[in-house]
């Protein structure tokens, strides 16, 4: 019996410590799966770190309902802007009835000055545009959304005045339906090469509280697909000076835009000192303008292969930007798209003329399985070849509840230019990028002037994030910011050529680009090896090129036009020596 | 331990010598019940379990054709074996007739079968059918197997191939839950599954139910197939094809394996050396007449333009549109191809065409998700009807008249429109309703699983038909 007993004891003891066994190796498998809390405790390494814990932002974005409607879908845009002219990009945030702005103290720290800007917060805002309307030097700011728009007069850096209803960009009203006006993106833009800049504005889809909310059977509702929405068309207003806009959607040669139209991008593509409009269109073909002169457009999306992928299919847009990734000196246009829709890249092959060749640079794998938001092309590196950063965020909250095998939350993503091709290097790039949000917006900066391209992502679930390019590289590289003189005073649309000697890159002056943002004007250049720029060649919007040689590099220069020298700008080093 | 309590209370009474034989005598009794209980216990055990598991290890051991002569001396359990092997083999059209006369066996009284008997011999029979392309028969079988015996997983899965057949995907999702409930483990429900949600655009579901089919029974080429499928539907061209390699390795004589691997490599070429096998490959299955030409054609243009070959992708677009005019994206490639080797005027003709077709399968898209939601609204239906008429979509034109006649039996139009159609519907033949070529492919592939003809290339492209 004794035996027995003993026996007993003994095999109970090894089923327990089996048991024991297998329980205690669950939470250390939970503990693996998530790569976001050994991010946290571990010191930031990487491409790019996140600096929002220590930056003071405290902005954030929680959806105050579930399931969420395809408004609060679209989300809530971000962008920069050096509102006081201190030479360090300030932040803006946007969100349901709060417009967020951000001083850069420097060293990577902010302090919330909204309540001193003047700026109204009533509003679903969800995009922005930064531009100087009026040419006074200093930047003003654009923002809209579901049936709000506003114009921000910059008034000596010190405040914002809200100038919508003079400059008669107000918001239509609703129409006989209820469904109001609604503005998604917008870009400041001189079309007319007058020297005053234009706004483009998307609109989206015809919803209000006639049309219907959610989709789906009673008990699994979700924000119904945009083909549910009648698209509506973006305007193109002119600046008529003496702070006027006109609607001249119609006139200008726009009015056979797609609809729901959710980001756009703006560059002379076809480089005959013409500005040209590229727009994400949701679900409906993506539309290109080309500009045929005195302000007029033809729309070429059909003809120049951009309107579908590569098999004619319609794909959701939704980001858009304009890039020379193949340094060919033709710039390029990559869109973000649905998930299991391509990501869709589109190489600039002959004049007016571009091919999907989205399989080939190894872009489709990667991206397919997302929704795709914001997006921008940048030289992370600096190694003088464009590498892609994109977004993502499913738009059904409830994706996972569902069961409909998606997630809400969504990984960003980084792409390391190989020449004329991507790697994904987004494993290696920091622990921002292992963890998922609900991504938007992206806009790329370099906010504390190292002259490393840094990144800032707006997310609708959560707080946002705020890259810093931390990729250490002995490549050089040379930052450009742009005044013009007949031109528009940020010289955007301006195009800037740096001939290496055998290589050529070509950059845009521009803070369009992605979706619902506003980036970085200055034009930057990552120039590999180079000590200097042999030669360095800036067209401006009104045409005039003015022409540089042996222009000295990592650092940022000031190039006036007209003007047969560039100077250094002022702020170079400037954070690193307010953190001292 | 057993002796140890009297047998009745009156035993208690009586003498210890007496307590003690009457003792042994009831011990003796009690063990001699027992072990009667026990043989009786084993016996009905036997019956019942050990000797169906033990026929059923039996019949699974035999070969097909030792499973078809025991078939045909009308055993049940041989019958539904076959039935089920063939299917899986691709070969459910030969199940039908032994099945048949099985079941002609029961209902003469021949054969004695039990009522779950009978209802398994009639599902197997409805879901070979069913696999046989002849689906509307298929459902005098499953019907009643499903009446007689609740718990017959092969009729529901029957029944799920039939509302399959007949678009119905959301309902045919219910009945492979009931027969996924009731068999776990078939494969072939996990398979349906996955088909259903590639149609239905869900490649992540898909995804996991072709791996339940899988591991199931990896040796069923479709599965594989629907594997590859969920991940080309997501544009993950490079991982489908080594899926699509798995189909064809299980089935090289299979047309759809070759003209998936075809496909996939078309779509997966990156560099030079996978274009010039992708074109090759595409050649091929286009000489050997696998893959129906239109399309094939449209694929190898398409190739041709991403990697610059522009007059070849004119070539093979032209030869596209001369086998059928009716598909939009050759207008767009053929677009882009004219435009590239110089004819302007060509490219601008054939960008107007496309634009035109393209917006009225949008429109027609659009609409459908409307109905989705508003499933009751007659408008919806006539206005979709009129989309799939100017779409040349004969069929789906019908389909949505006669709906609006259901919600509006006094519309003017829909009755004439309905009455012009039906009148050419025995006449016309037309082109499927999704537009683009991998999805055309994909379709082919999906007719292919369900029809009997494994050997022969698909047919489904039809010339454009005349306007009724």
């Amino acid at each position: 019996m004794k035996s027995r007993h003993i026996l007993l004891y003994l095999a109970g003891s090894l089923l327990a410590a089996a048991l024991l066994a297998l329980w205690g190796c669950q939470p250390h498998s939970a503990v693996r799966l998530t790569p976001a809390a050994t991010a946290q405790s571990g010191p930031q390494t990487g491409i790019f770190a996140d600096q929002l814990p220590a930056s003071g932002i405290d902005f954030h974005i929680h959806q105050q309902k579930s399931p969420i409607t395809i408004l609060e879908s679209v989300g809530h845009g971000a962008g920069v802007i050096d509102y006081d002219g201190d030479g360090l990009l300030d932040l803006v945030f946007l969100g349901s009835n709060q417009i967020k702005i951000y001083h850069n103290d420097g060293n990577w720290h902010f302090r919330d000055v909204t309540a001193s800007m003047g700026l109204r917060q009533e509003g679903y805002w969800q995009g922005l545009a930064v531009g100087d309307y009026d040419n006074d030097g200093h930047p003003d700011l654009y923002v809209c959304g579901y049936g709000c728009s506003a114009l921000y007069h910059n008034e000596h850096g010190q405040r914002f005045r809200e100038v919508t209803q003079e400059a008669g960009l107000q918001a239509n009203p609703p129409d006989k339906d209820g469904n109001a006006d609604w503005r998604t993106s917008a870009a400041f833009v001189d079309v007319d090469n007058d020297g005053r800049l234009d706004l483009y504005v998307c609109r989206y889809a015809k919803f209000g509280p006639k049309t219907i909310q959610l989709c789906g059977d009673p008990g699994k509702k979700l924000s119904c697909s945009p083909e549910m929405y009648k698209g509506q068309i973006g305007s193109l207003y002119i600046n008529l000076g003496g702070g006027h806009f006109r609607d001249e959607t119609q006139a200008r040669g726009l009015s056979t835009a797609s609809g729901r139209g959710l980001g756009v991008a703006v560059a002379d593509y076809n480089e005959d000192g013409n500005i040209d409009i590229a727009l994400a269109n949701d679900e409906l073909p993506g539309n290109l303008f080309k500009g045929i002169g005195k302000g007029r457009f033809q729309d070429v999306s059909r003809e120049s292969g951009t309107a579908y992928d590569s098999t004619g299919k319609t794909h959701g847009g939704m980001g858009i930007d304009w890039g020379d990734f193949d340094g060919d000196g033709k710039l390029d246009l990559f869109v973000t798209t649905y998930e299991n829709e391509t990501k869709t890249l589109y190489r600039h092959i002959q004049t007016d003329m571009f091919m999907d060749v989205s399989q080939i640079a190894n872009l489709v794998q990667p991206t397919s399985l997302w929704v795709g938001w914001g997006t921008k092309f940048l030289d992370y590196d600096r190694d003088g070849h464009l590498d892609l950063f994109m977004t993502s965020g499913h738009v059904m909250d409830n994706i996972a509840i569902l069961g409909k095998g998606g997630l809400y939350a969504q990984p960003i993503q980084l792409f390391h230019n190989e020449g004329n091709r991507f790697t994904e290097v987004s494993k290696e790039a920091g622990p921002a990028f292992l963890s998922n949000l609900v991504g938007r917006a992206a806009c790329l900066a370099d906010i504390d002037n190292d002259g490393r391209q840094d990144l800032i992502v707006s997310n609708i679930e959560g707080k946002p994030l705020l890259l810093r390019n931390v990729y250490e590289s002995p490549n050089h590289w040379l930052g450009l910011q742009l005044v013009g003189k007949q031109s528009n005073r940020m010289g955007l649309g301006a195009e800037v050529r740096a001939d290496l000697g055998g290589h050529k890159l070509v950059r845009i002056c521009t803070t369009t680009g992605s979706v619902l943002s506003a980036s970085d004007p200055r034009v930057y250049f990552g120039l590999g090896a180079h000590t200097t720029v042999p030669r360095l060649t800036i067209r401006w919007p009104s045409g005039k090129t003015d022409t540089f040689a042996n222009v000295p590099v990592d650092r940022y220069l000031i190039a006036t036009e007209g003007e047969k020298a560039l100077v250094p700008a002022a702020y170079n080093g400037l954070a690193s020596a307010r953190s001292e | 331990m057993l002796s140890s309590k009297p047998s009745h209370p009156v035993a208690a009474g009586t003498s210890q010598v007496a307590s003690r034989s009457s003792g042994k005598q009831g011990e003796r009794r009690v063990r001699l019940l027992l072990l009667a209980g026990l043989v009786i216990s084993l016996a009905v055990y036997w019956f019942v379990i050990g000797a169906p598991r033990w026929r059923a290890r039996r019949l699974a051991q035999m070969n097909t054709a030792d499973l078809t002569r025991a078939c045909s001396q009308h055993d049940l359990a041989a019958c539904t074996l076959l039935g089920n092997r063939l299917i899986r083999a691709r070969q459910a059209e030969r199940a039908v007739a032994p099945l048949k006369e099985c079941l002609n066996a029961i209902q003469a009284g021949s054969v004695h079968a039990s009522t779950a008997e009978k209802a398994q011999v009639l599902g197997v029979l409805g879901l070979a059918l069913a696999l046989s392309n002849q689906v509307p028969e298929s459902a005098s079988y499953f019907r009643p197997a499903i009446y007689q015996d609740f718990n017959c997983a092969p009729a529901h899965l029957a029944f799920a191939f039939w509302l399959n057949s007949n678009n119905a995907y959301a309902i045919a999702l219910k009945e492979l839950d009931t027969t996924l409930t009731l068999d776990p483990d078939n494969d072939l429900a996990w398979f349906l599954r996955a088909h259903i949600y590639n149609n239905n655009k869900e490649p992540e579901k898909a995804r996991d139910a072709a791996q339940k089919a899988i591991a199931l029974n990896p040796s069923f080429p479709n599965s594989w197939q629907e594997l590859g499928d969920a991940f080309g539907y997501s544009g993950r061209y490079e991982e489908c094809l080594p899926y699509y390699q798995q189909e064809l390795k299980l089935d090289p004589d299979s047309p759809t394996a070759q003209a998936d691997v075809a496909r996939a490599l078309a779509l997966a070429a990156k560099d030079e050396a996978q274009y010039q096998e992708a074109v090759q490959r595409i050649t091929d299955v286009l000489n050997r007449n696998i893959v129906e030409a239109g399309p094939g054609y449209t694929l190898l243009g398409q190739l041709h333009l991403r990697f610059g070959r522009y007059k070849e992708a004119r070539a093979a677009l032209e030869k596209s549109l001369k086998l059928d005019d009716t598909v939009p994206e050759v207008y767009y490639s053929l677009s882009q191809a004219l435009r590239l080797t110089g004819d302007i005027k060509g490219a601008e003709k054939a960008t107007a065409q496309y634009k035109e077709m393209e917006r009225n399968f949008r429109e027609a898209r659009t609409l459908q998700k409307q109905l989705s939601e508003h499933p009751d609204d007659p408008d919806l239906h006539l206005a979709l009807a009129k989309k799939w008429e100017h779409y040349k979509s004969w069929s789906n034109a019908l389909r949505e008249y006669q709906a609006t006649l259901t919600l509006r039996p006094q519309d003017r139009v829909a009755r004439a429109r309905a009455a012009a159609l039906a009148r050419y519907s025995s006449q016309i033949r037309e082109p499927v309703a999704k537009n683009f070529a991998m999805a055309r492919l994909l379709n082919a592939n999906a007719a292919i699983i369900l029809s009997p003809n494994q050997g022969r290339a698909p047919a489904l492209m039809a010339p454009s038909a005349a306007q009724p």
